[in-house]
């Protein structure tokens, strides 16, 4: 059983500490997302986990196996990485063959192995080229079979899919899921892209500064996002906010209007962020009651669907609407929106409140 | 002329920055191929012609006499054999010394790259200050240590100068273009389970031709062209052809045979003019090449 188990991992290069004591779990088979910005430390815990640093305090044990202190080659764990990482003097099958020849895999069985991963990834046409000679696409590939024909317990992806063009990174996206489901190796995916990691994960865990945000499924993430950090990176185009202050008796106030969530009593006075995602706002009469009056700023249609730029007395909120809508920039228009959708954080603390 | 009516950012007429440029480069060119001209204009010009004055004139009756004086007949110190057995020490000196120096340049390189060695910095530092110490200075030292080693006035000697010289620079090289190397291809090959020698045998030194092609020219060049440990470190049984032609320009009594000297200066000068012929686009390229692409 694959499980992997990260107790307290911290690391400091120097007087700078990445990672700030991040513990997680994993279950056998499961897909996690390390998903945060750029240097927020989730390819140092990635090279934690693989072996290539050390962590300065704090515990990996893998399947039951502490390996906290294991070179890279030990672990049973294999890594794509970002930039493919083939190397250009050998051919293909000479590639995804090498990691067998260190463990001195006789060859009958490297090239059996070989084969078998060359025509599950559709590159065995491909065998005897050498990587300069292969498109982006097809190396990812190679990349991705060089660290299945290791059969490990645990795979590491460290950003694979950014270095590909936009089509071809939703194509492998799919083919990286489809086969995660056939072979059902632990993974622990690396990306900055929250899409990906909305449609891979089975669970995210969002970093930022060295600190796990929130650790949950993808749809918990966008429903019920933790901080207002989570709320704004999960969902695209990015959940619209505004300041919001708390009545006497706790009812969430936009300006003068009540957005229609109560809070705690206890809460009055405090100086709240008001968020609603894009998809969650809805164009309704100009009379509607408790519907905020906004101008149109910019449209933006993206073929399927539209987003709309909207001044409103609160901010600059974007609205996302099915087709090619029919706006006009200047249009007077108001926007609702329902409550159960509305999310309220802390302004000073950024946490969730309700 | 005829011109057509086309419109032209360009102004008419001689441009005079043209004409000035092609003018110094032709010039430069004249005077560095001048005395090749010389060279071989009067190496196959009998020797009368030559006494008869005129160095630059074409020959009356080319002959390559002088050549085969130069390589099998002339008279080199004590022994009339011409530059032959000299070109061979010379060969024998160079390809030993320069291979064992590639490789231990390469090894420096990799080592000082790939691994945190404790004051890595300071050894680079010294290294590279080898390079800088002038020769002179080392004559006597070295010539002690080839006395207690026993290969003093041999071949074998002047392959192990060369050699200790050669890491230096080859060390140099190696250390700038492996710190340029992608980082993921060494990641990956670790991950992979690729050990010291596995990491630099197999991945490192295949993917850095060009600058073994860079190192091998420049310690082949230096190498074959030496003439003060030659001079220094070498008996008459290991002359190599640097110290021979030398010694054939000086040996000649009577009459300056100066048609098999330019023979003789000739021969030496090929093989390094060959390596820059074949391989010289691969000297620059090989500079220039910072990393792979993998």
């Amino acid at each position: 059983m694959a499980t992997l188990h990260i107790n307290g991992v911290s690391k400091s290069f120097g007087d700078v500490k990445i990672l700030h004591d991040i513990s997680l779990d994993l279950a056998d088979g499961e897909f996690l997302v390390l998903v945060g910005p750029s240097g927020c430390g989730k390819s140092t815990l990635m090279n934690v986990v693989a072996g290539l640093e050390e962590p300065t305090t704090g515990q990996v044990t893998l399947a039951g196996r502490d390996i906290t202190h294991l070179p890279p080659d030990e672990r049973d764990v294999a890594m794509v990485f970002q930039s493919y990482a083939l190397y250009p003097n050998m051919t293909v099958g000479q590639n995804i063959a090498f990691p067998l020849e260190m463990r001195k895999v006789p060859k009958a069985q490297r090239t059996e192995a070989v084969n078998h991963v060359a025509a599950m990834l559709q590159i065995d046409h491909l065998l005897d080229r050498k990587p300069k000679a292969l498109s982006g696409g097809q190396r990812q590939r190679v990349a991705i079979g060089r660290a299945l024909a290791r059969q490990p317990s645990l795979f590491l992806f460290d950003e694979p899919l950014s270095n590909l063009d936009a089509k071809l990174r939703v194509d492998m996206r799919a083919e990286l899921k489809k086969l995660h489901m056939r072979h059902g190796v632990t993974t622990i995916y690396v990306t900055h892209d929250q899409v990906e990691a909305m449609t891979l994960g089975t669970r995210i865990a969002v970093l930022k500064g060295g600190l796990i945000q929130q650790l949950a499924t993808p749809m918990e993430l966008y429903e019920r996002p933790a901080n207002l950090f989570v709320a704004e990176f999960i969902g695209s185009p990015s959940i619209n906010t505004a300041k919001a202050t708390v009545s006497d008796s706790g009812e969430v106030m936009l300006g003068d209007a009540a957005v229609g969530v109560k809070l705690d009593a206890s809460l009055a006075h405090t100086d709240v962020i008001f968020g609603i995602r894009p998809e969650d706002l809805r164009v309704s009469p100009l009379d509607t009651p408790g519907a905020i009056h906004a101008t149109v700023a910019l449209l933006e249609p993206t073929g399927a669907e539209s987003y709309v730029l909207i001044d409103t007395a609160y901010g600059e909120f974007t609205l996302r609407m099915p087709g090619p809508g029919e706006f006009v920039v200047g249009q007077q228009l108001a926007v609702s929106f329902d409550a159960a959708k509305v999310h309220v954080f802390d302004a000073t603390t950024e946490l969730r409140l309700g | 002329m005829s011109t057509t009516p086309v419109m032209s950012l360009k102004p008419r007429g001689i441009k005079w920055d043209r004409v000035a440029l092609y003018a110094v480069l032709l010039l430069l060119a004249f005077m560095f191929l001048m005395p090749i001209y010389v060279m071989l204009i009067n190496s196959i010009k009998p020797l009368a012609e030559i006494r008869g004055g005129n160095l630059v004139s074409f020959p009356l009756e080319p002959t390559l006499e002088p050549w085969l004086q130069a390589w099998s007949l002339a008279q080199i110190g004590v022994e009339a054999t011409g530059l032959k057995p000299y070109f061979a020490n010379s060969f024998l000196m160079v390809i030993p010394a320069v291979l064992i120096s590639t490789a231990l340049g390469a090894l420096n390189g990799y080592v000082l790259t790939q691994f945190k060695v404790k004051g890595g910095t300071l050894i680079f530092g010294l290294v590279l200050f080898s390079v800088f110490i002038p020769f002179q200075i080392v004559l006597i030292p070295m010539a002690r240590l080839l006395g207690e080693l026993g290969i003093a006035g041999s071949v074998k000697g002047l392959i192990l100068v060369h050699t200790i010289y050669g890491i230096g620079f080859g060390t140099l090289f190696f250390r700038n273009f492996y710190a340029a190397f992608p980082q993921e291809l060494v990641k990956s090959a670790r991950m992979d389970g690729a050990g010291f020698f596995v990491l630099f045998w197999r991945l490192m030194l295949p993917a850095s031709l060009p600058i073994v092609v860079v190192n091998i020219i420049w310690q082949f060049t230096n190498i074959w062209n030496d003439f003060l440990f030659g001079a220094s470190f070498s008996d008459y049984t290991s002359y190599p052809l640097t110290v021979a032609l030398n010694n054939l320009v000086s040996s000649s009594t009577g009459v300056k045979e100066y048609n098999v000297h330019f023979a003789g200066a000739f021969i030496a000068a090929l093989p390094t003019l060959v390596v820059y012929i074949v391989s010289g686009k691969y000297f620059v390229r090989g500079l220039m090449a910072g990393s792979v692409k993998g």
